[in-house]
């Protein structure tokens, strides 16, 4: 009989680790998916902007703008983000390159009229205004979403977890430096 | 010493968090936290959004503030989105129309549910088309009356929808900002009822407002006669950013 006790303290202890690995665990990979789901709607609105922009690069063609290093400096920064995988610090730096890039067109179409007097374009610019939106906030969720499991990996018992099922760290969104500073798209003027 | 400039930059960034985090809360579907619009306008407005949100779900809210300061109308407006969740849940069905009357600006925020009803280009032309150009004159009812009747009419793909809402004449376009003999009974019944309430109970009725208080009855009392029976609240609707700004 007492050498029963012993063992159920054993058991006991052993118990309540497993319990704690496996709530960790479980938080983890649900933390984790959240953060890709997260992700999975930056790069829906990323590819929408992507959708637009060749438009907006025709209309300005079509309206003899000739800025060859802006169109270029776009098809680039467009070719670089199809070579980077998700969830990777290079997707991100890829895709604050593709901003910084169309911003310099937009500060272009802005400033010239016959595209500003131009309804097709200036809804496109609204379409382009929205989607520039979205992304902003898909961002601020997916770091929220990020901090959280960031968090969660960093401290106990989930730094340990995390090293037995090499669970790795999410790179956060951080803009580029002068990013928040991108001329806006205004046509209220 | 670096640390007692640390803790110094910490508290003087202190009031901007906290103003930076403070958002209002919602009365009813109309919201004029800026003090624009007339107790009759509020109450037309009310009862035609909340016929709205009863043979539709969708649900819109207006707001009137002085500032979004300091953040943009865009993060504000999202913000507040995700405080109010305007708009049925799993349904996503909300539309917040936010104005700083100090700013000049004004967003249309779309819920993720009508963002293919109410596309960011029919945002934008609703602002700029219609609302902008009565913003500009300062008929902000009128501005407003016809923004809402045009956001109504693009989301049930009708132009004439609020018109056939109610079977009662559409409202008139109401620039009238002097109260009616009604408006002035209205208010009387309850002034009355008020003190009523007050001589029984040692709390305000209206605790629940507090950061407004006995004010915002005064001011916003009209807020709550059009939805009257049952506006229980926005129902959870999520939003992404969809929509559009402009400004005036």
């Amino acid at each position: 009989m007492k050498t029963l006790i012993p063992v159920a303290v054993v058991l006991g202890v052993l118990f309540i680790i497993f319990t704690m690995v496996m709530g960790s665990y479980n938080s983890l990979v649900r933390e984790r998916v959240a953060v890709q789901t997260a992700q999975a709607q930056v790069e829906t609105q990323l590819q929408r902007r992507f959708d637009l922009v060749p438009n907006l690069v025709a209309s300005a063609k079509g309206a003899q703008i000739q800025e060859q290093k802006v169109f270029k400096d776009i098809a680039d920064a467009r070719t670089h983000y199809a070579g980077t995988t998700p969830l990777t610090p290079e997707r991100i730096q890829a895709a604050n390159q593709f901003e910084s890039a169309i911003s310099k067109l937009l500060v272009i179409v802005e400033n010239y009229p016959q595209l500003q007097s131009n309804q097709a374009v200036r809804d496109l610019m609204t379409e382009l205004e929205g989607t520039e939106n979205r992304i902003s906030v898909a961002r601020q969720r997916y770091n929220e979403t990020d901090q959280q499991y960031i968090q969660h990996l960093q401290t106990f018992p989930g730094n340990i977890v995390a090293g037995l099922f090499h669970f790795q760290e999410l790179p956060l969104f951080q803009s580029t430096p002068g990013a928040e500073t991108a001329p806006k798209i205004d046509f209220a003027h | 010493m670096k640390k007692f400039y640390g803790i110094l930059l910490f508290l003087l960034c202190l009031p901007i968090l906290t103003f930076a985090t403070s958002y209002p809360d919602y009365n009813n579907y109309v919201n004029d936290f800026a003090h624009v619009l007339s107790p009759s306008f509020v109450s037309h407005l009310t009862s035609e959004l909340s016929n709205f949100d009863k043979k539709t779900t969708n649900q819109i809210a207006v707001v009137t503030i002085d500032t979004t300061e300091p953040e943009t109308i865009e993060e504000y407006g999202i913000h507040l989105a995700d405080k109010w969740k305007v708009g049925q849940k799993g349904k996503d069905n909300g539309v917040i129309m936010l104005f700083a009357m100090h700013d000049h600006k004004m967003r249309i925020e779309v819920g993720r549910g009508l963002e293919g009803d109410l596309t960011d280009i029919q945002a934008k032309h609703i602002e700029s088309d219609i609302i902008t150009p009565a913003f500009k004159k300062g008929n902000y009812e009128q501005g407003l009356k016809d923004g809402v009747d045009a956001i109504l009419g693009t989301i049930t793909h009708d132009q004439h929808f609020p018109a056939n809402l109610s079977n009662k004449p559409s409202s008139q376009h109401n620039k009238n900002t002097s109260l009616g003999v009604l408006d002035v009974l209205f208010y009387l019944v309850l002034f009355l009822i008020f003190l009523l309430i007050t001589a029984f109970s040692p709390h305000t009725p209206l605790g629940g407002r507090g950061r407004w208080g006995i004010t915002t009855f005064w001011d916003g009392g009209g807020d709550n006669r059009g939805g009257g029976d049952g506006f229980g609240g926005f129902g959870g609707g999520g939003f992404s950013g969809g929509g559009s700004s402009d400004s005036w």
